[in-house]
């Protein structure tokens, strides 16, 4: 039998609704449900209606629209499925409902439970610590692969690497990369690149495929091999869209193994134009640093206390050479005056050389005394003379004796 | 060690060292000429390095003593 009703604590039907949609709702925000489609219904809003079931109850459930755009497969009635999502409370029906953001095929689904628990747990152990991070070297002289030697995941790698920087060297370890065993082959690789000791970075992963396909890099056994490696790791499985357990412990990761190629060698084309731009700022850089000194030491050499000893040389070079310049100029001077009163008196001289005259067609007159005639006075009619001319002299008498009137 | 010996990783480095120390003001004119000039030293080697490359590929196998040996993948 109930106790009667004690006022104080009885609850109306919302308030015990609202307890109930409180808590549901905080205690299940995420959770993953495992069960069987049934009555499933697409409402025309896109939206998707159905029930989750096992052999001993049911569970309402809705996708809604933005959410099941993104389920990869076709559910039907009847169907396993691993469903995520939270439970809500609808309270004017007193009903409450999964409301599913993520579905899985129940194979797929438990992988994924899988993939979670582990995440999970190596997050917890530290795994995924950033500051455990390596930092990828930025020349590789060795690169260490860890893949399919079959897959287009190696070609696309050693294309990349060999057309990028084809100074680095390539060491392949080729594994299996799904099925039985290959996340045993892959971890070994790891380990043994580590014993080998000759890379600085390696590339882990294969192209693209199911989850099934990719799940070997789940597997904890790759992941304590990354994380234990010394050698830094890229991890590149399948598409950009795929995330597996090695992505987070590796040292980076690359969201496909072309990716990876890229992001573990420089382009040594751009190398070579950065090799070209360092050489020109090389030069003009030390251009500068020239100039600046050449100014420096020319502003030194124009300062006043160096300026001083140098003026007094300057000074008394000037001085020389006037000193120079005049002595030459006098003692020109002097020649040349000598010169001028030398041809002067050579002009003369040849003036007076009476025989300069008697080229020019004069005669000098003598009588027979030898004595110069110079008047008509010493010469009368009959009176023998001679005349000196330029070749020779000529004798004769002179006849007629003219006086010329002298004004 | 000579030249030969360092690895391309080692040349880039001093070489990115020298171009820091250059592109810093308070530089000796005597070590700037000397660094500028190992500098473009450096940038010939690289250079050489990478038009010489030719990418070789081994194949890591695990030999019956437990040790390794490469093969041309070539």
């Amino acid at each position: 039998m109930a106790q009667s009703p004690e006022l104080t604590n009885t609850l109306s039907v919302s308030q015990i609704t609202g307890h109930i949609q409180h808590t549901l709702e905080k205690g299940f925000a995420s959770v993953w449900v495992k069960g069987e489609i049934s009555n499933l219904t697409r409402h025309s809003s896109g939206h998707w209606y159905f029930s989750l079931k096992d052999s001993g109850a049911q569970l309402g459930s809705v996708m809604f629209k933005r959410q099941n755009v993104s389920v990869r497969f076709e559910p039907t009635h009847g169907m396993e499925i691993t469903a995520h999502g939270r439970i809500s409370v609808y309270p004017p029906q007193g009903r409450y409902q999964l409301v599913v953001d993520q579905m899985l095929p129940a194979g797929q689904g438990d992988l994924h439970l899988a993939f979670e628990n582990l995440k999970k747990k190596l997050h917890a152990e530290g795994l995924f610590d950033p500051s455990l991070k390596q930092q990828l070297p930025a020349y590789p002289e060795k690169i260490g692969i860890v893949t399919s030697p079959t897959g287009a995941a190696i070609r696309d790698i050693i294309n990349i690497l060999s057309r990028r920087f084809p100074l680095t060297e390539l060491v392949v370890i080729p594994v299996k990369v799904q099925g039985e065993g290959a996340a045993n082959e892959i971890a070994s690789a790891i380990d043994s690149f580590n014993e080998l000791n000759e890379c600085q970075v390696l590339l882990v992963g294969r192209g693209g495929g199911s989850l099934e396909d990719l799940w070997a890099f789940n597997e904890e056994i790759v992941a304590r091999a990354i994380a234990n490696s010394k050698i830094p790791i890229v991890s590149a499985v399948g598409h950009e869209t795929d995330t597996t357990i090695s992505d987070f412990v590796a040292d980076q990761r690359a969201p496909t193994p072309s990716a990876a190629a890229e992001l573990v060698v420089p382009d040594s084309t751009e190398l070579i134009r950065w090799f070209s731009q360092v050489e020109q700022a090389l030069q003009t850089n030390m251009l500068g640093k020239i100039e600046k000194y050449a100014q420096r030491l020319d502003s030194v050499s124009r300062s006043y206390a160096l300026k001083r000893p140098e003026l007094m040389i300057e000074q008394s070079h000037q001085k020389l050479d006037q000193l120079e310049d005049s002595s030459i100029r006098s003692s020109q001077d002097i020649i040349s005056k000598l010169t001028a009163r030398l041809d002067n008196l050579s002009v003369s001289i040849e003036a007076l050389n009476p025989l300069n005259i008697l080229e020019k067609g004069y005669a000098v007159i003598s009588g027979v005394d030898g004595e110069l005639i110079r008047s008509i006075k010493q010469v009368t009619n009959g009176t023998e003379i001679t005349m000196r001319l330029r070749d020779g002299e000529v004798s004769s008498v002179s006849s007629k004796v003219k006086k010329r009137k002298i004004k | 060690m000579s030249e030969k010996d360092k690895s391309f990783e080692e040349l880039m480095g001093e070489l990115e060292t020298l171009v820091s120390k250059l592109e810093g003001e308070d530089l000796k004119l005597d070590d700037a000429i000397k660094h500028n000039e190992r500098a473009l030293k450096l940038i010939h080697l690289c250079r050489d390095r990478l038009d010489s490359a030719r990418q070789k590929i081994d194949k890591l196998v695990r030999t019956a003593d437990g040790g390794f040996e490469k093969q041309s993948m070539e």
